[in-house]
């Protein structure tokens, strides 16, 4: 399940009205991959690898082989002076 | 979100329908050594394993560590840096400094976190490796050595785990936003804190480094490595995509910094096999305060953290970054300080072999506790109401 918060909302139909959801690769320096939930506004490259979903008029591309947790991820917006940037909430995802 | 908000549309793989799929919970028991994989659940022993390499090295085929010890610019050991760079870029360059601008969005969190690793941490780390080396274990260890076992431990205290936390918060279902937050922020104040940190502790220590070797040592293995991972991630992003990026480049990196870890343990004990011989006991007795620490800076983190009603998913991160060291960089910090002889290496190898087990034990401990703090509030407000 997938929820979008309003002002994430607002600045993805700004960026073109989709978002591509995937887990972003971390690397453990002991050992382990740790895949860290990412939001980014736009389209996927290799559209194969993903699913598209609508939610609240957004088009989601959510990367295939993606479990989420028993919570909903949420897509909400980060900002800071004029920046801003699309974070995920919710539990991790297991590739 | 209601289900009839949602339509399936099928990109290439046939139809799929994500709320068909009841979500399912990350099994608690995939939460174990499981998920580091084999390098990772016996890391401890491939570095009791290279310790031996490195003695038999060392003491069989003395060649090798005599001839790449003649490999050396400015007093900086060709070989090691190159190894040293092999652990540190591949963490580097997975830093998403971007991130940062979601600093305000767990104040409590980011609070606890920089407390604990900066004005908490180092000091403690201090403390105990003065105790028991010093102290307690004085009739055990010769005064000078003990004090190169301290200085070894500074190193260790002075700076936050930087790449493992990903996997412990992973195994603690922490939230992955704050964990890339705080990452990011404390790698940032790790670049202007590791060297007066490091000078004002082994300073009242009584233990001389010039400052231009420490400097050195934080250009070297921070900034270089730091401003190349910076640099080539938004290159490589721009020129070849995020999917070629983390797909390709960062799995194929992925291994280097073991590998790299392993190797500069090999050459690292090649040169210690004197210091082992004589004093095998050592490593049990630099071993005790490093665990102690770990747990007392998880324990303040962790309580703090529950005092402050500070949700779990947020809480156990916090804690784990502060119990968890950037040994690489205290290896490599011991090493140009010191000396690849020296116990100040040693006493950072022995942060490695403890890490992964200590760490293992808190990663459970959290999750046993996971019920003892409030709920993530995204969980409350995201229930789905169709």
């Amino acid at each position: 399940m997938i929820r979008i918060q309003p002002d994430a909302r607002e600045h993805i139909q700004r960026n073109g009205g989709t978002v591509t959801l995937r887990g972003s690769r971390r690397h453990g320096c002991c050992g382990g991959t740790a895949f860290v939930p990412v939001a980014e506004p736009g389209r996927p490259n290799e559209l194969e690898d993903y699913r598209s979903i609508e939610v609240d008029g957004i088009t989601v591309f959510l990367q295939r082989d993606v479990e989420t947790g028993s919570e909903p991820l949420v897509i909400g917006l980060d900002e800071l002076w004029r920046l801003k940037r699309l974070r995920v909430e919710g539990t991790a995802i297991w590739m | 979100m209601t289900s009839k908000d949602v339509q399936e549309r099928s990109t290439g793989r046939g139809p799929h329908n994500p709320l068909a799929d009841a979500p399912r919970a990350p099994d608690e028991q995939k939460a174990s050594a499981r998920e580091l994989g084999l390098f990772g659940r016996y890391l401890t022993l491939w570095v009791a394993l290279c310790i031996v390499a490195g003695v038999a090295i060392g003491q069989f085929l003395p060649a090798v560590p005599e001839t790449l010890a003649r490999f050396t610019y400015a007093q900086v050991s060709i070989p090691v840096a190159i190894l040293i760079w092999l652990m540190i870029y591949p963490m580097m360059v997975q830093i998403d400094f971007a991130s940062i601008i979601g600093v305000r969005r767990q104040p409590k969190g980011l609070t606890i976190t920089l407390v604990v690793n900066w004005l908490i941490k180092p000091f403690t780390m201090f403390l105990f490796a003065w105790l028991f080396l010093q102290v307690l274990f004085a009739p055990l260890i010769e005064a000078g050595l003990a004090r190169e076992y301290v200085a070894g431990a500074i190193l260790l205290g002075a700076a936050p785990c930087t790449a493992m936390v990903f996997v412990w918060s992973y195994l603690t279902r922490g939230d992955p936003a704050y964990t890339l937050v705080q990452v990011a922020i404390n790698d940032l104040i790790m670049l202007f804190a590791f060297a007066p940190i490091v000078i004002f502790l082994l300073g009242i220590s009584d233990i001389a480094v010039p400052y231009d070797t420490v400097l050195l040592s934080v250009v070297l293995y921070i900034v270089i490595p730091l401003v190349a991972g910076y640099l080539s991630r938004a290159w490589l992003i721009r020129t070849r995509g995020m999917d070629w990026f983390e797909n390709v480049f960062l799995k194929a990196l992925g291994p280097v910094t073991m590998i790299g870890l392993l190797l500069t343990l090999v050459l690292l004990f090649s040169f210690q096999g004197e210091v082992i011989l004589n004093n095998p006991l050592h490593i049990l007795l630099i071993a005790v305060p490093l665990i102690v620490q770990t747990f007392f800076i998880f324990a303040i983190a962790y309580g703090w953290a529950k005092a402050w009603k500070v949700q779990h998913d947020v809480a156990a991160p916090a804690a784990l970054i502060g119990a968890s060291n950037f040994f690489e960089l205290a290896v490599a910090a011991a090493i140009v300080l010191f000396g690849l002889n020296s116990g100040a290496a040693l006493a950072t190898v022995v942060g490695v072999l403890v890490e992964v087990p200590v760490m293992l034990m808190l990663v459970r401990f959290a999750n046993a506790t996971r019920g003892r703090f409030p709920p993530a509030a995204g969980t409350l407000a995201a229930q789905p109401n169709g």
